[in-house]
């Protein structure tokens, strides 16, 4: 099974550590990718390549107001292989959700006490085909009842993905190497919070793949709205 | 003082033993790692949750060396037990990871599959 982990900060945004470290530390959670995330600043340089894991150029934008969102999306989309939106607030993440050219929406219950999403934003996501991101590290760094907070917010988003079948994308959201996680345990949580098993560990397996597969081909002039070349 | 009987293996629960491995820049003393995976199921599941999970620590199987070592758990609690650990990341000051390495019913399959052991049977 190859496990992928979208939304992995290093120096180059918000981390600590260099991509080399992370993608050691990745090698060694038996992760085959790893999305390394950037903020979209205007020139995005190469990510650096390293050998026996798969590094991906996940780009996100933070903006301010959702208006905003569709003309730096169609900007940054041609040097991204994964766009992520950094939600929290209700008019972006409804943008986001209802961009086709974006591919994860990411912590939509950040900074909030209720989940960030209604029935609309969800049913949004399934047509534009935009990803609900469950963020590892919000759990992993909440303690007592703000940890509450999240989990319930988190479960009500699956609960609405489940039934309008909208995608989820597990992601550690890690900063430094200590909070990467296997991809395996990243899937359990996900479980917990509601997914059949086997669904959830198609979350940070089979999904994140599929996004890779698709942009890659795009990026490469392969695939089309409608239409893919062989 | 006279002690039950040992139930017959078709009435035991069913387990699971999971093996796991310490990830960390410093050595990881093995007391204060039980502590910590009793304080976040304590944390996490709660009082019932733990008692349902039946959390148990096979104290023998620990490799100080590799840092590797088991716990039994319930067969149907096993992705809480899972979900417990993955949200441990400081033991005594010292930043880790527990990462699974494997899951297995028997300690005798976990010991060959993933400490090394050789089975005498094959």
């Amino acid at each position: 099974m190859t496990y992928y982990d979208l939304h992995v900060h290093t120096s180059l945004s918000i981390g600590e550590n260099s991509v080399e470290d992370v993608a050691q530390m990745a090698k060694r959670l038996g992760l085959s990718g790893i999305g390394i995330v950037r903020y979209y600043l205007g020139n995005m340089e190469k990510l650096p390549q390293v050998e026996g894991i798969d590094i991906i150029s996940s780009v996100m934008l933070k903006v301010a107001k959702p208006d905003e969102l569709s003309g730096l999306a169609e900007k940054a989309r041609a040097k991204a292989e994964v766009l992520m939106i950094h939600g929290g607030d209700y008019d972006i993440n409804r943008a986001a959700c209802e961009n086709p050219l974006i591919d994860v929406l990411c912590h939509p219950e950040l900074g909030r006490k209720d989940s960030g999403l209604d029935h609309i934003c969800v049913r949004a996501a399934h047509d534009n085909n935009v990803a609900i991101e469950i963020n590892f590290r919000e759990v992993l760094e909440s303690y007592k009842r703000n940890r509450i907070y999240i989990l319930s917010a988190m479960k009500k988003n699956i609960e609405l993905c489940k039934k309008y079948e909208t995608k989820v994308v597990t992601s550690s959201s890690a900063v430094t190497v200590w909070g990467m996680r296997s991809g395996r345990e990243l899937a359990a949580l996900t479980h917990l919070l509601g997914l059949e098993l086997g669904k959830s560990i198609e979350t940070t397996s089979t999904i994140p793949e599929q996004i890779i597969k698709e942009n890659r081909e795009k990026l490469a002039g392969k695939r089309f709205e409608g239409v893919k070349i062989e | 003082m006279a002690e039950p009987k040992m139930l017959p293996p078709s009435m035991r629960p069913p387990k699971r033993y999971i093996v796991f491995e310490v990830i960390s820049d410093q050595p990881i003393i093995y007391g204060e790692l039980v502590n910590t995976i009793w304080t976040s199921t304590m944390e996490f599941l709660g009082e019932l949750g733990g008692a349902e999970a039946n959390i148990w620590f096979v104290h023998n199987t620990y490799d100080s060396k590799k840092q590797i070592g088991m716990i039994k758990c319930r067969h149907d609690n096993m992705e809480k037990v899972r979900t417990a650990l993955s949200l441990i990341s400081i033991i005594s000051e010292t930043k880790c990871i527990i990462k699974i390495i494997g899951v297995t019913g028997t300690i005798k399959s976990a010991k060959t599959k993933y400490l090394g052991e050789q089975n005498i049977n094959i």
